[in-house]
């Protein structure tokens, strides 16, 4: 049970006979009279309620744990849509109850979403509600209190006449480094009473952190997301006004095959300009405009192949070309003979029938069936060229020519990571802030004293907000100190 | 602090707090990905080249229902459920049925040669890039779209269809 102070509004214990923080004595008879709470008052209380942040703090903290055990949307390895997915992974009743409850896209769910907001709104009400009596206590303390009040304090002391006079006292313990006020009769003195700020300074560095998080909610203040950038192409960076070009990925291995480094030769080029180049290697990105490109992977395909014709008695080359394996043409001219090109497998196998099919879209092992035609060839005949095992012809008349393999480029294609986060120097400074105000909070503390003269003599006390035994020691050295001068005086 | 004071901090700060609630609740989203074009939504329009090297937009089919299929040469139920799209459209043309056979991202060298194997004779359009892939955001192959005479998906099915499903699935649309 607690009570309020009629005069500061600070908390005071049930019991209590005097404010701690302004000394006005408490009074149960003079408690405002019975009124009615409306929506207004409990609201406030709602907002103002410790208990309540507590709550939203824990749920808030449940939810980021539940999170990372719930395979969160476009995070697991599945082509399969998430209304399809989760009632596959989790069952038909759990799954789609996750799904429907948002548990699956936890962090961008409207309901975590509001505990952020309700708890920043408990924050802000809280701190305006703290403010008024905050201030009151630390700009303008009352310098006027009882002698009783000074005697409830944890540490005090009676110095008999003669005594120093206030002024003397005041000027003492202005050399101690204390704030002091006084009004001929009274006197208090105080030292860090900045400290009391340290919670407030602690929930402003919170809310700013929070504000960052909903940033990420923000069209461009935050994306995370995946290019793919092959050697010389130029790729539009999503979100941004440039784009990106590769003049070359590079890949370095161990002997033992293990990776030693991935690196890409990138340009970035805005309004038709090249702006800057940089080597985009692991952990050292590029960032222009606030967005940074990592090195994520790369891949590596080929790209195209060169073929040569040759006439199989002699092995002399008639000519050569140079095959797209993504697209190639339909024909390919050389000198006055024509290759058309009357079937392509880029990755040949046999299926189960035995008919020729590509096992996937990459040339992984091409296979094309040609015909040559022109001048000199009687019968075009088509025959099978395999680029991985040219001596294989397939099925088919021998012909005077056949093609040959040549050399083979490799095509490399860098994965770039690309993100941008506006909100990451609110979290520094938001983090900045909360370390200043703890550090406020629980290394300084307020050490206060009142001093009351009464019938003869300096009614003196003293109390502290945190390390009492540390202020201890120090109210009895200025005991000492003002003693001392009364001892001089006589 | 006096009543009038607390009601006023209130308003503004609930209101910020539930504007900011209701922005992020109801802001557009970067183009819904991972539901991809559902049934009740209208197909999106495109334009692509078909391997006799014509143009062949969406809104040529206007006034017929429509059978999108999005395919690949290396897709085994692709390759199943051909011949079945090849009868529906012998079957059904003449009542106002078009197929259309979106290959991805492979070469016209292949997909010229993998119809004329199968004697595909509706036309089969090239997605070298695959843009149309992304815009109708297909996941599994083969993904079947049925299109009614309004330009409207009355159906999406991911998988192999069998040809009594097909057939189901054609009366749908079918003008009458």
């Amino acid at each position: 049970m607690t009570a309020n102070c009629s005069a500061c509004g600070a908390t005071a214990a049930a019991e209590a006979l005097y404010c701690r923080h302004c000394g006005k004595p408490l009074t149960r008879t003079s408690s405002p009279p019975f009124r009615k709470r409306g929506m207004t008052d409990r609201l406030w209380t709602f907002f103002t309620s410790v208990r309540v942040a507590t709550v939203i703090i824990f749920v808030l903290a449940a939810a980021a744990i539940a999170g990372t055990l719930i395979e969160q949307e476009g995070q697991y390895s599945s082509w399969m849509r998430p209304a399809d997915y989760y009632p596959f992974r989790y069952g038909e009743l759990w799954g789609a109850l996750l799904y429907q409850l948002g548990l699956t896209r936890m962090y961008g769910s409207w309901w975590f979403l509001g505990l952020l907001i309700l708890l920043g709104l408990s924050l802000v009400i809280c701190s305006i509600d703290r403010f008024v009596p905050l201030w009151r206590l630390v700009q303008r303390p009352p310098v006027k209190v009882s002698a009783a009040f000074a005697l409830r304090q944890g540490h005090r002391a009676e110095l008999a006449a003669p005594f120093p006079c206030l002024e003397i006292a005041a000027s003492r313990l202005r050399w101690a480094g204390y704030r002091v006020r006084t009004d001929g009769k009274n006197l208090f003195a105080d030292r860090g009473h900045w400290s009391r700020w340290g919670p407030y300074i602690t929930h402003i560095g919170l809310l700013m952190i929070l504000l960052a998080g909903i940033f990420r909610y923000i069209p461009g203040f935050y994306f995370d997301t995946v290019i793919a950038v092959a050697d010389g192409q130029t790729v539009l960076v999503p979100y941004s006004d440039f784009a990106v070009r590769s003049d070359g990925f590079t890949a370095d291995f161990y002997p033992d095959g293990r990776a030693k480094g991935f690196a890409t030769d990138a340009v970035i080029i805005e309004g038709g300009n090249e702006i800057r180049r940089q080597l985009i290697e692991v952990n050292n990105p590029l960032t222009y405009k606030r967005i940074s490109l990592f090195q994520s992977s790369y891949q590596s395909v080929p790209d195209s192949m060169e073929v040569h014709l040759t006439e199989r008695e002699s092995g002399q080359v008639m000519g050569s070309f140079q095959i797209d394996l993504a697209h190639p043409d339909l024909e390919y001219p050389i000198g006055e003979l024509t290759v058309k090109v009357l079937d392509y497998f880029p990755n040949f196998a046999l299926d189960e029938a035995n008919r020729p099919v590509s096992r996937s879209g990459s040339p992984e092992n091409p296979a094309f069936y040609l015909q040559l035609s022109g001048p000199g060839i009687e019968q075009p005949s088509p025959q099978w060229f395999f680029a991985k095992f040219p001596d294989l012809q397939g099925h088919g008349l021998p012909t005077a020519y056949r093609f040959k393999a040549g050399s083979l480029s490799m095509r490399n294609t860098s994965i770039l990571r690309t993100k941008m986060d506006q909100g990451v120097p609110l979290v520094y400074l938001g983090s900045l802030v909360v370390m200043i105000g703890l550090i406020l909070a629980f290394y300084l503390s307020h050490r206060r004293i009142w001093v009351v003269e009464v019938e003869g003599k300096l009614v003196v006390g003293g109390d502290a907000n945190r390390h009492q035994a540390l202020f201890g020691r120090e109210f009895k050295r200025l005991i000492e100190s003002l003693s001392t001068l009364e001892g001089s005086k006589r | 602090m006096n009543q009038n004071r607390k009601r006023l901090i209130l308003l503004i700060v609930i209101s910020v707090g539930v504007a900011l609630a209701l922005y992020l609740v109801l802001r557009p989203l970067p183009a819904a990905k991972g539901r991809g074009v559902m049934a009740g939504e209208q197909a999106p329009a495109f334009t692509l080249l078909s391997t006799n090297g014509k143009q062949v937009k969406l809104s040529d089919f206007q006034g017929e229902a429509v059978i999108l299929n999005f395919w690949a040469t290396w897709c085994v139920p692709c390759r199943t459920e051909m011949p079945a799209l090849e009868a529906a459209y012998q079957q059904y043309s003449k009542d106002g049925l078009a197929v259309v056979g979106v290959n991805i991202r492979e070469s016209a060298v292949a997909v010229q040669a993998f119809g004329s194997r199968y004697g595909l004779t509706f036309p089969l359009l090239l997605d070298p890039d695959g843009a149309v892939t992304d815009q109708y955001d297909i996941l599994p192959l083969p993904t079947t779209y049925f299109i009614d005479i309004s330009g409207k998906v009355r159906r999406r099915y991911e998988g192999q269809l069998s040809s009594t499903q097909l057939e189901g699935y054609v009366q749908e649309v079918l003008p009458r």
